[in-house]
Formats: C-alpha cells, structure tokens, sequence
C-alpha cells in the first residue's frame, strides 16, 4: 500500500489515471452494467444511445450469466458475447458472409423478445460448443431452452419467460413430443441441480473423449440414452433399486447414493466403499457421490477414505441446496471422484481390506 | 480473457436503411417478402432476420420458430 502511495505522489494525477484504465481493463465485465444504465440514461438524447443502452444491457446479462455456469463447471459456456450492430451493410458485403444471420433487435419496450431472441441465438455456440455435433437436434434444443429459461430466471425477468413459454417453446414443442419430454427431463435435472453439474459437465466431457471424430448416429444416440439414464436416477423412488451406473462407449460414470441411517449405524461406510470398487472394477471412469441433509458428512467422509485407499481421486466437490423427488428444498452434497484403474489381472473382490 | 462469439444483429432504427442499402425495402413494401421458413408475408413490423440465401437475401418473420431455424444455421462467427 505504502508502495502505491509513493508512486501516486511520484506520478500524481497521471499515476492514478493510469490505474483507473488498468481497473477499467480488468473488470470491463463487470462494468458493462453499470455502463447500460448510463447510456440508458441518455437513452433519450437519441437512438444512438438508446442502441448502446439495448446493447450493453444485453451483453452484461448474457455474459455474467455465462460466467457463472463457467465457474460452476468450467467450459461448458467458453465464450462472452459480443452483440455488433450491423447498419451501414450491402448486398455485396450480405452475401459474401455465407453464414451470417442478422438478428432484428427491438426498441426496449420489446427487450422481452430481445433478450429471448439474442440468447437463443448465443445458445448453439456459447453452450457446450465443442458437443454440438455429437448431439441430436432435440437434444441441442431442449438444452437452449434450458439454458435460456435458466438465464432468464437468474435475472428475474418474468416478461421474457413468459414469451420464452407461451411463444417459443409450448408451439414448438406441439408437433414434437420428444422435445417436450426432454425439455421435462433437463427441467426436472435442474430442479434437483443436476443439470448443470452432471449433464453439462458429462456431455462437456464427451466431446473431449470423442475428439474429432466424424459425428454418428451412434455419438447421437449415446448422448440422449445418457440423458433419459439421468432421469431414471431423478424420479427414483427412495430406497428403489435401480441402475447406477451408465456405460457408453464415451460416457462411463455411476452414482454412489449414501443412504439410510440404519445401513449406516449397521455397516459403516464399508458398502460404499464397496460401490466405488464395485464400479472401478467394471471399468467406470467417474463415480458421483451424492447425499443430502445429515449424511453430507458421511459423504464427504466415504470420498477421504475412497481417496485414502487409492480407489478413486476427488476432483470437485459442491454443496447447494435444491428440490428433491417428493418436492422438498434440502441441502444436497455431490462429490464428482475420477477412479483410479486398478490391475488389468486383479479379479474384482481382490484388493485391500476396505474396513478402517 | 475469454474467447467471444459475436452475434450480429440490426437495430430497428437502422432499418431501413439496411434494407435500402440492400435494395429491399421497395420490395417490402410492395409486400412481395415472404419468410423462408413459413412463407407468411414480411413487412417492416415483423420482419426479424435477414440472410444470404443462395445468390440472393433471404428475410424470416418474427414468429419465434422461425428465428430459431434461421439462427441455428450459423447465427455467429468464433473470434479471439
């Protein structure tokens, strides 16, 4: 601090001019907002300005909602937008651009279409880009429209959901059931905070595992199988037993689901640790541990003693609170754990003693 | 830094002038755009994208479906 106060003296207004550009430059994001609500109010001097106040509203609410999924789960929204007006084009210029689509964009009193129309249209590059390809057009957009009535419900704009809902995707979704019922699903997922968390994040990993590869119907396929695989672990009745885990040829993750106290007091954390084993030697690839409520602790304390006895490695772990299948707000845990491959020749009940 | 997708657009104050620069708003006019998708008559109140199509310019009304079929053709261009 004395360092600075020496150099502000030193340099004197220019020194502190130099650090406010700096500070503009670092936290230009951040200031986009504050920047809309200026041009707004000179929005009345004309429509240039009231071109700016559109556009940087816009941008800052796009862009800081896409940077809280990124930190969430880091590249499933890679980019910022950039909304460019278009005025002074011609014909020559328009068709020399094979894939350029201008959008319209209203005066504020339509900001609801405005901010429905950009977002859908950032949706298809800004979301999981990379996955793009490898997913079915349904699929591609039942995940725009959640993200999109995700965004709008982060900055509480009623007026664009409505018209997301009653204009967009109820006519969509008449002639196309299928889109509907995925649309259902991600909505459910993300009720119980796994939309972002495990879809994105698994079909963000997809891409990467499948690499450049020509995209199939067989890339297609696995993706949406993955997603109706979700939905059998969110509708699942307590203590039903069902599939853990998924195994694609891309995709291979499982769930660990700490369950009821009796099991506990009887048996320790020896069964789940036993599943996290179970699920190494099969060949799964990822194990989510997942808990609520009073065994969030015995959670994260099965994912130590899974770390400690080289079963598997924590990657991420996230606490939050969300809605569970009987319509419940509680504080849920997901541990996200990469296994660790054990002896190609070792059969699958060998190895340590898995007891403390 | 973040890398940034740029999504161009058209404001309603620039519009017609786009559209004559173009040497569409005669036409638009005349009522003789129709929308790519559902073929509906585009005028200056419903118009919504504008887009090479083939040798010539294609228009879409502002009915959501049809910006959504337009847009997911390649709305944006990649740069950063």
């Amino acid at each position: 601090m004395a360092d600075v106060l020496i150099w502000l003296s030193q340099y004197g207004g220019w020194g502190l001019l130099a650090i406010v550009v700096i500070l503009i430059f670092v936290f230009y994001d951040k200031l986009q907002r504050p920047i809309s609500k200026l041009y707004d109010l000179l929005s009345w001097a004309g429509a240039s300005w009231r071109r700016r106040a559109v556009k940087a509203d816009i941008q800052s609410n796009i862009n800081s909602f896409s940077q809280s999924m990124d930190k969430e789960v880091s590249n499933i929204m890679p980019y910022n937008m950039k909304l460019q007006f278009v005025s002074g084009m011609d014909r020559a210029e328009l068709l020399r651009e094979k894939n350029l689509v201008l959008v319209r964009i209203r005066d504020r009193r339509h900001d609801d279409k405005n901010f429905v129309h950009a977002m859908l249209t950032f949706c298809p590059v800004g979301v999981l880009p990379a996955s793009r390809p490898y997913l079915d057009d349904l699929l591609s957009d039942a995940i725009d429209f959640t993200v999109t009535r995700k965004f709008l419900n982060a900055i509480q704009y009623q007026g664009a959901l409505n018209y997301l809902y009653k204009e967009v995707i109820e006519p969509e979704a008449v002639g196309k059931p299928e889109l509907d019922k995925i649309c259902t699903i991600l909505d459910r997922l993300d009720e119980q905070g796994l939309f972002t968390k495990v879809i994105l994040r698994e079909l963000r990993d997809f891409a990467v595992k499948v690499g450049s590869r020509y995209p199939t119907e067989a890339h297609k396929q696995e993706a949406r199988q993955f997603v109706e695989y979700m939905d059998t672990l969110a509708t699942r009745i307590p203590r039903e037993a069902i599939q853990t885990e998924f195994q694609g040829n891309y995709i291979s993750m499982g769930f660990v689901f700490i369950g009821t106290s009796p099991k506990i007091e009887r048996e320790g954390y020896v069964p789940y640790l036993r599943a996290i084993q179970w699920g190494r030697s099969i060949g799964l690839e990822k194990i989510y541990i997942a808990a609520r409520d009073w065994a969030i602790d015995i959670a994260e304390r099965t994912s130590y003693l899974a770390e400690k006895r080289n079963l598997a490695k924590r990657l991420k772990s996230k606490r939050y609170y969300a809605t569970d299948t009987s319509g419940q707000r509680r504080e849920h845990i997901l541990i996200e754990m990469q296994l660790v491959s054990g002896s190609p020749f070792a059969p699958p009940e060998q190895g340590q003693l898995l007891e403390e | 830094m973040r890398k940034v997708a740029t999504v161009k657009a058209i404001y309603d104050s620039d519009l017609e002038q786009l559209l004559t620069n173009l040497g569409m708003l005669d036409e638009l006019i005349a009522g003789e755009l129709r929308c790519a998708v559902c073929e509906r008559q585009v005028d200056l109140d419903n118009l919504a994208t504008i887009f090479p199509n083939g040798d010539a310019i294609g228009v879409s009304c502002d009915n959501p479906r049809c910006v959504r079929i337009i847009t997911t053709r390649g709305a944006t261009k990649l740069s950063g």
